[in-house]
Parts: structure tokens; C-alpha cells; sequence
């Protein structure tokens, strides 16, 4: 350090000890009077009309813009992304065009996350036929489905904008493919509060072996208070740990225990009035009232033996059929969002158990029943009426046979692909039997009707009774929303 | 008219006319403060300041001539703010040379110039942002009644199709096509204005929407400068799009109905529904009006388990359910709702066992549109206490043992859709009856069975 330098730094010195207090209020004289300002007048808080503690309880139940056509959502999100080419969208073409060589105009510009150079073209590896009245395509792959051919709606020209499994599942949950933004169950939740005070609002189940790609961001409730984020239950033995008192603790002294830490959050809240206090404070009331609706509502063991069989449980193991009777019971004592992840969908081709034939056929095996079960014991107790019912991955896959970096693998299988793949739904106000949008004759792109993740979201949103344009939360300054500055409710596929 | 050169010094209006106005308030302000002893000092200044006002003032009115020539702009709005800015522009003069002159005449030129700086102002304003743009919401809805929101019309088989466009045209392009503004020369608010097209030349081919400017331009995409309305203006929906394009197709025809042009039922049902601001109408809920109900009460329910939430923000029919009431409080939530009777429309009891009188308190809850009973213990002689209901759309008596003799008591409800008889001692035997009663509704007896397939038991070898 030269002199020079040593003198700069002593003058930075002197000249910040010398700043007090009388500096700062003289200094900032008017920026203090701004802020005092915009506190009297109405300021920047454009935000939402959606107090969301306005009755000291974040999870009140809460009225949506307009009268919901369904009460809850149960979301299925098969992880990894199933091939719409082997389960819906039929593409005889395909079929002819089997073994020779992508034309260059699909590749063109584009990029794949495995596939490189010239990819050979991979026609169906299921058999199809039209189903119910409705002529549905649906695969061999999933043969109890076809009874439910009928009830259900399929959104067949779907394009993304991710051709990675995290991002792609971040961006159909949370409308962005980056992490933290809240999730659907969260906004849901957050607009709609929750009718059954003695569960959680937005319940994650996840079966396959495997959380999806994108961790537990998918179920997060982001720059929302944490009290909206999805609670995750287990997925073998019991849904929820520890919901007994130890021994010797009875019920009142659990009661009184937890008043009184709840007597010093609120406390504390008073103080720093943060909402995270707030969310500490539901989750401890809860986490008591739990302990009494719990073990009745999650032990799918205590349903009757028939309809055990009906969705195919397996009592005691982690599966996904376990998950979606739990999921409809849940529902049916008032969870709002059911969120279930099912892993292992994502058929590269690299191995057995991961190729497009017989790796997604046991996938399927796996799903079939249960979904289908699903529809047919909410419709018998009249719950579809009133609840969502949707099914699909992230992205679809390719037309193409992944030759991963250039070489063959040794399984047949499919990349992932974003500009085309299907989900369907199911539910109240939806149409039955039923297929919206059009992909072209290989199913490589949407070719009519095509929709975008954010729609979806404006969908399921406009069923429960919100405009997804108005849902909105104040962060950073500014109204955000789930759809971000997209989406289109698809009054289409609407009855 | 294009004058090159000259339409281009027109477009300096905008920006030249803050100069007059900052200069005339300072002027003004200036010209009443010299006249105080204090300020006099300010009266030399002053002099300069109102000349460089009434030359700037000059400046901007001679632009602002020169903009209004290149069309576009032909109104009443353009003729008051060009007379008024002409006026103004001559005050200014006048202030400046009796200054020094009279006092008298000087401090009314003042007035009269603050006067007719904020009405040019004001007009221009409107002329640039559209009429009505400075008046807040609350306030538009009693000042600009006409004209603002001209509400979507319901297409049915007897409008005629130009009907629909010319709704179409109120809504989204008359405040720059229309007797207002006329950007491009092009009019639409009329069909003789409309096929004369504008300074393109025609903008409607008949049976061609293909070779029209006007749907050419509208299927541009946004971010095209060329695409109609621009990008920043309200947007045309897709129903609208498609209504505009299949008019145009149809021969662009004044005077045909939507039967004679042979228009889709799917195209008009996607119309109505689009544009019908009613977001999903729901059938479940009945139209009339009825009372706000207190908090008090809402709050008293809510101890005893009942939650209640109103169906929509803003309404005042409720969603009632018997979530957590304990069997000893039953009577008495029935009690309290007996006073909001007419506001509840929904009302779940799941699971709660039913005794007589809650029955005679259920009967009276005729606004009822969506009731569900499942597992409430009820039988036949129970039910029949449900005959006074009519408006029932949804009823769920799921695991009830109530027989077909039971259902028959709902036949007063001729909007029943859904009737959920899972778990009841209703036979298959028995629906055709049903059916006969209930012609417009679903009955599901449920007992759905799935066989046990290949699938299920075969494992895959890999």
C-alpha cells in the first residue's frame, strides 16, 4: 500500500466515524418522509383482496372469485414423463416410418437432452384401439383404463418449454422452471383455505422408489407463508409419525403444552409481526388436531376389503395404489390438493425396466388399476363431481429412437420431448369423453388446439372457482401469480 | 394528405407543447406575485418568460395544425382543442403586451390564459389517451355511462351475424376507427364506412377472409406492428377472431341472420361462452337475491363445527358443511340456520346420523341446490321429509337405507342432474323407474366392478 492508498483508506475511516445519527436523519430526512408517506397514503399494497390471515387462521376456509365447479384436486403426476406415443396419441404413420432415419427438418435447430447426430424414427410399441363411446385411443398398456374412456378428457397437443425433468416438473407445478415460486397446491390452498381444520390443506404422496427430479420444490409453497407448502406424508407404514403421545402424556397435558408454546409465539408475533410466527403457531394446533382425525382418515387399512381390491392396495409396502385410495380418502374428509408422484416413468431405453415396451408396460401395471379405480369409486360416491382428477408427467417423448450421445442403446426408448405430450383430466366440469388438440401425423408437434402448461394451471384454477389472473400474491414489489403472465383456461375441454 | 418534410415538424406537437405550459404557470404565478411590493423585482423577468410563453405557445399551436392535417384525428374533441389552443395562443400575446400597460387587462389575460391552458390541456389529453382517461374508476362509472362499456351480445339464431361484428367493433376497434379517431382513414362503425375501406384501400373482401386487410391484420401476430388492435390495446378473443373470420367467409353480409349464413352451434356456443363475462355458469346456484348474513352467526356455527363459507366472494349464498358437529349440537346448528334458510344452497352432512326433527328443519331449506346425505342413517319414512324441496340439482345418499319408494319423494325437483344411490337399497331393478321420473338426471347406483385381468396377475418379464 502506497502512501497515497494509506490516506484514501484513513480519510473512508475518519469520514464513516464521523457519520452519526444526525447525519443519517438529516441525510435521509426525505427519504424517511417518503416512506412514512406511502405508509398513510394507500401505497404500493395493490396486491391481492385475499387477506390471507383475515381470521387470524391462514387456513380458513376462504370463498373463490366466482363458484367453483370442484372442491378438490386430486393431481397424478407420473415422474419422469410416460410416453404419450405408446398410451394415447395413436400415430399409425409412425408405425411405417419405423427404423430409417429422422428427417433432418425435425432436427433442425433443435435440441434434445440425449439425442445427438441423426436419431432413427420409432414407430408405436403398443397395440391401440379406440375405446368406449367415445372412440378414445387408449393402448393395450393400460387395459383397465378403457372402462374409463368415457369419463374422461385428453389434452393431446401439449407443448413445454423444458427438456429436463426438474425444471420441466417445477414449471408445470409452480408456472416457472426455476425454484422458488409456490406450487398449484400451495396457491390453492392459499385461496381457498381448507374445510377439514384437522388435516392439512395440500397432502404429497410419492410412490416409485423416488422423489421426483425436482426435490421437494414441487410441493413448496415458495414467497407464500409456509403455512400453504404440501405436507408429504409416508408412504409406508404410517402416513404420519408420532401421532400418539409418549407414555404417561395424556391428551390434556399435550393440550396445555402446546397452548403455552403457542401463548409465547403469539407472543412473538405480536412483537415482529411475521407470518412465519403465524405458521408456526397453525402447524403446532394441527399437528394436536391431527392427532385425532389422523389415524382414522390415513389408515387405508380399516377400508372394506372389496374396495381394497378394487384399487389393487398392497397394505403395509409403498405404492402408488396405496397412495390413490389415501388420496380419495383424504378428499372425501376435505383436503383440498392431493398431490401424488409416482417415479420411473422416464424410458430412455437404457435399461430393462426403462425401455418404451416392456419397462413402461410394467410401469403401467403398476398404475393402471388403481387410476382407473380412482375414477370409478369417486363417480359411485358422487365425489367427481366435485373434484379434479388429473394425470400426466412433465413432457412428452420423442418420435424419435434415442441414440444416446450418437450410440444405440440397448433397450428401445425415447427422449424427452417438448413439443408434444398429453395428460388427461377427469371431474367435475369437465367433459367426458373427450379429446382436445391435435398433434401431427408422427406426433412431433401440436398441429391444432395446442396448449401450454400454463393453461393447464388456468384450468385446474378456473374449476375451483378462481381467475387465474386475479390469484395473486404481493412479492418483490409486485403481484405475482401462478400462471405467471400466461395461460388461457381451456373452456374447450369444459362441460 | 402527406407533406413529407411538414408531417414530420407535426409530430414535434407532443413535445413542444410542455413548453408554453410550464411557461404560462410560472407567467401566471410570476404576473400575480410582481404586483406585491416584495416581488416587483419580478416584473423584468416576467416580460421575458410571457414572451418566450407566447412564442412557444405560437410554436406548438402551428405544430399541433400541422398534426391534425395528417389525419386520423377529424373530431369534436380536435376542433375544441385546436380553437381553444388558438385562443390561447392569442392571450398570451395579448398578456405579454400589456404587461407593462394596464394592470386591469393584464391580470384578466392571466385568468383567462390559466383558464384556457387547462382546458387545451385537458382536451389534448383526451385526444392522446381517450376520452374519459383521467377519471378514476369509481368516478367513470357515473360520469362516462354511454360509450364506455358496451356490453357483448348473446348470439342466438335470429341476430344477424353483422350484429355480432359490429358488437364486436364498439367493444375493441371503434376508439380508433370509429367517428372519433380514424387511424389509417379507416372507419368501421358503419357498413358503408367499413367496405370503403382506408387509406389502403378496401379492407373487407367478401367470401375471401384471406385476402382482407382487416382479418389479415388481426391474425398477425402480436408482435407485429401491423397486428390489430396493437399490442397494447384490449385484444380480440379467440371466439371473436373466429366469429369475424367466419363473417367475412360467409360473404361479409349486412343483412343476413346467423340461420341464413348457416354459422356452426359450436361456433356460437364458443362465441356466447367467450365473451358472456359470467366465468363457468353454474347451474347449482338459483338467481334471486337474498340477505347478507351476519358474522355473529357465522361465528356461533363455526364453534358448533358448522364451516360456512359463501360460494363465490361476493355472494351471499352459502356452502354449508356439518364438517365437526358433534351429534349433541346437531339440533341446535340446525336451529340457528333456520334464520339464513334462504342463503344456504349447498349443504353436506356427510356421516352425520339424522334424527326426525333435523329432517323438518332440512325441508325448510328450499333453496337447497346440492345437498349431500351420505352415511346419515336415512330411510324411507326420513325422506319424506325432503318432499318440500324443489330445486335440488345434486343429491348424494350414498350408504342410506332408503329404497326406490324413498327416492320417489325428490320427484318434485325437475332440475335434478345427479343422483348418487351407491350403498342404498335401491335395485337395478328399480332405475328405470327412476328414470322415467327423473328424465333430465344421472343416476349412479355405483357398485362398480373391475375384473381381475391378466395384467393384475402376470408379472412382465423384462
Amino acid at each position: 500500500m502506497t502512501n497515497y492508498e494509506k490516506l484514501i483508506h484513513e480519510a473512508n475511516i475518519e469520514q464513516a466515524r464521523l457519520k452519526t445519527r444526525r447525519h443519517f436523519l438529516k441525510d435521509c430526512g426525505m427519504g424517511m418522509g417518503a416512506m412514512a408517506l406511502s405508509s398513510v397514503l394507500w401505497g404500493c399494497d395493490t396486491g391481492s383482496n385475499l387477506n390471507s390471515f383475515a381470521s387470524g387462521n391462514p387456513m380458513a376456509p376462504k370463498a373463490p372469485h366466482f363458484p367453483g365447479r370442484v372442491k378438490s384436486v386430486i393431481y397424478l403426476h407420473m415422474a419422469g414423463a410416460p410416453s404419450q406415443l405408446e398410451l394415447f396419441d395413436y400415430k399409425p404413420e409412425l408405425q411405417k416410418l419405423n427404423g430409417q432415419d429422422c428427417p433432418a427438418s425435425f432436427l433442425d435447430g433443435k435440441r434434445f437432452a440425449f439425442i445427438r447426430g441423426v436419431p432413427k424414427m420409432l414407430g408405436p410399441q403398443a397395440n391401440f384401439k379406440q375405446r368406449g363411446q367415445s372412440g378414445a385411443w387408449i393402448s393395450d398398456f393400460l387395459p383397465h383404463m378403457h372402462s374409463i374412456a368415457d369419463d374422461i378428457t385428453f389434452v393431446k397437443a401439449l407443448e413445454t418449454d423444458q427438456f429436463n425433468h426438474a425444471p420441466a416438473q417445477l414449471l408445470m407445478h409452480t408456472g416457472g422452471a426455476r425454484l422458488g415460486r409456490p406450487s398449484m397446491g400451495s396457491w390453492v390452498t392459499y385461496g381457498l383455505g381448507t374445510e377439514n381444520q384437522n388435516l392439512p390443506g395440500f397432502v404429497v404422496l410419492t410412490s416409485g422408489g423416488s422423489t421426483p427430479d425436482a426435490g421437494k420444490s414441487v410441493w413448496g409453497s415458495g414467497f407464500l407463508p409456509s403455512v400453504y407448502q404440501g405436507i408429504q406424508c409416508r408412504s409406508v407404514g404410517d402416513p404420519v409419525l408420532f401421532i400418539n403421545n409418549p407414555d404417561n402424556v395424556t391428551r390434556d397435558l399435550r393440550k396445555a403444552s402446546i397452548d403455552a408454546i403457542n401463548k409465547v409465539n403469539q407472543e412473538t408475533h405480536e412483537e415482529f409481526n411475521d407470518p412465519e410466527t403465524l405458521t408456526r403457531i397453525s402447524q403446532y394446533e394441527l399437528a394436536f388436531r391431527m392427532q385425532m382425525s389422523a389415524p382414522e382418515v390415513m389408515n387405508i387399512d380399516s377400508e372394506p376389503q372389496y374396495i381394497k381390491d378394487m384399487y389393487g392396495v398392497t397394505p403395509g409396502k409403498a405404492s402408488f395404489a396405496n397412495n390413490v385410495l389415501l388420496a380419495r380418502k383424504l378428499v372425501e374428509n376435505g383436503v383440498r390438493f392431493v398431490q401424488l408422484y409416482d417415479w420411473g416413468w422416464d424410458t430412455h431405453g437404457t435399461g430393462p425396466d426403462a425401455s418404451v415396451g416392456a419397462g413402461l408396460q410394467g410401469k403401467c401395471r403398476q398404475v393402471d388399476r388403481a387410476t382407473t379405480a380412482l375414477i370409478l369409486d369417486l363417480k359411485q360416491r358422487g365425489l367427481l363431481d366435485e373434484t379434479l382428477v388429473v394425470w400426466g408427467g412433465e413432457f412428452g417423448r420423442t418420435p424419435m429412437l434415442e441414440n444416446r450421445e450418437g450410440k444405440a442403446n440397448p433397450y428401445l426408448g425415447r427422449d424427452h420431448h417438448v413439443e408434444a405430450f398429453t395428460i388427461w383430466m377427469a371431474g367435475g366440469g369437465i367433459k367426458k369423453g373427450f379429446s382436445f388438440g391435435e398433434t401431427d401425423e408422427i406426433g412431433y408437434a401440436a398441429v391444432k388446439d395446442k396448449a401450454l402448461t400454463y393453461d393447464i394451471q388456468a384450468t385446474i384454477l378456473h374449476q375451483l372457482g378462481f381467475d387465474h389472473e386475479k390469484l395473486t400474491y404481493q412479492f418483490q414489489g409486485r403481484p405475482f401469480r401462478l400462471t405467471d403472465v400466461h395461460g388461457h383456461v381451456l373452456t374447450e375441454i369444459l362441460s | 394528405m402527406d407533406y413529407g418534410i411538414v408531417s414530420f415538424i407535426g409530430k414535434f406537437h407532443p413535445l413542444l407543447v410542455h413548453l408554453p405550459i410550464g411557461m404560462l404557470i410560472i407567467a401566471i404565478l410570476f404576473g400575480f406575485m410582481s404586483l406585491k411590493e416584495n416581488y416587483s423585482y419580478l416584473k423584468g423577468a416576467n416580460h421575458i418568460v410571457l414572451f418566450l410563453a407566447a412564442v412557444s405557445a405560437t410554436l406548438s399551436a402551428f405544430t399541433g395544425w400541422i398534426l391534425s392535417q395528417s389525419g386520423g384525428y377529424a373530431n369534436e374533441l380536435i376542433d375544441w382543442h385546436q380553437w381553444m389552443g388558438i385562443g390561447l395562443v392569442l392571450i398570451s400575446w395579448v398578456a405579454f403586451f400589456v404587461h407593462s400597460r394596464s394592470e386591469k387587462v393584464f391580470k384578466s389575460a392571466l385568468i383567462v390564459s390559466g383558464l384556457l391552458l387547462v382546458i387545451t390541456g385537458h382536451l389534448g389529453g383526451s385526444i392522446t389517451h381517450g376520452d374519459g382517461f383521467l377519471t378514476p374508476p369509481p368516478l367513470s362509472e357515473w360520469f362516462v355511462k354511454e360509450g364506455a362499456a358496451v356490453p357483448p351480445i348473446v348470439l342466438t339464431k335470429e341476430t344477424l351475424g353483422y350484429e355480432a361484428i359490429a358488437n364486436i367493433v364498439d367493444r375493441k376497434c371503434k376508439s380508433c376507427h370509429g367517428p372519433g379517431s380514424q387511424k389509417g382513414k379507416l372507419r368501421l362503425d358503419s357498413p358503408e364506412e367499413m367496405l370503403k375501406g382506408g387509406k389502403h384501400g378496401e379492407v373487407i373482401v367478401a367470401s375471401l377472409p384471406e385476402e382482407s386487410h382487416l382479418i389479415e391484420n388481426i391474425l398477425l401476430p402480436i408482435d407485429n406492428d401491423d397486428h390489430m388492435p396493437p399490442k397494447e390495446k384490449s385484444q380480440l378473443s379467440k371466439a371473436e377472431v373466429a366469429i369475424l373470420v367466419q363473417w367475412v367467409a360467409t360473404g361479409a353480409s349486412f343483412d343476413k341472420t346467423v340461420e341464413e349464413l348457416a354459422w356452426s352451434d359450436s361456433l356460437i356456443m364458443a362465441y356466447n361462452a367467450a365473451t358472456s363475462n359470467k366465468p363457468a355458469t353454474y347451474a347449482y346456484i338459483p338467481q334471486d337475491k337474498v340477505q347478507h348474513v351476519e358474522a355473529a352467526l357465522v361465528t356461533r356455527l363455526d364453534t358448533l363445527g358448522v364451516s360456512i363459507v359463501p360460494v363465490s366472494d361476493g355472494s351471499n349464498y352459502l356452502n354449508v358443511k356439518f364438517l365437526h358437529v358433534p351429534e349433541h349440537y346437531m339440533t341446535e346448528a340446525f336451529q340457528l340456520l333456520t334464520s339464513i334458510n334462504k342463503q344456504c344452497v349447498w349443504l353436506d352432512l356427510t356421516g352425520k346420523a339424522l334424527e326426525p326433527e333435523h329432517l323438518e328443519y332440512l325441508g325448510k331449506m328450499q333453496n337447497l341446490t346440492k345437498l349431500s346425505l351420505k352415511d346419515c342413517g336415512l330411510n324411507d319414512s326420513l325422506m319424506s321429509k325432503l318432499q318440500p324441496l324443489s330445486r335440488l340439482e345434486y343429491v348424494n345418499l350414498v350408504n342410506n337405507p332408503v329404497t326406490a319408494d324413498g327416492i320417489k319423494t325428490l320427484q318434485g325437483n325437475a332440475g335434478l342432474q345427479q343422483l348418487f344411490l351407491f350403498q342404498t337399497e335401491v335395485q337395478p331393478t328399480d332405475t328405470a323407474a327412476l328414470r322415467g321420473i327423473f328424465e333430465n338426471a344421472s343416476i349412479d347406483l355405483g357398485g362398480y366392478e373391475m375384473p381381475l385381468i391378466e395384467a393384475d396377475t402376470s408379472k412382465i418379464i423384462y
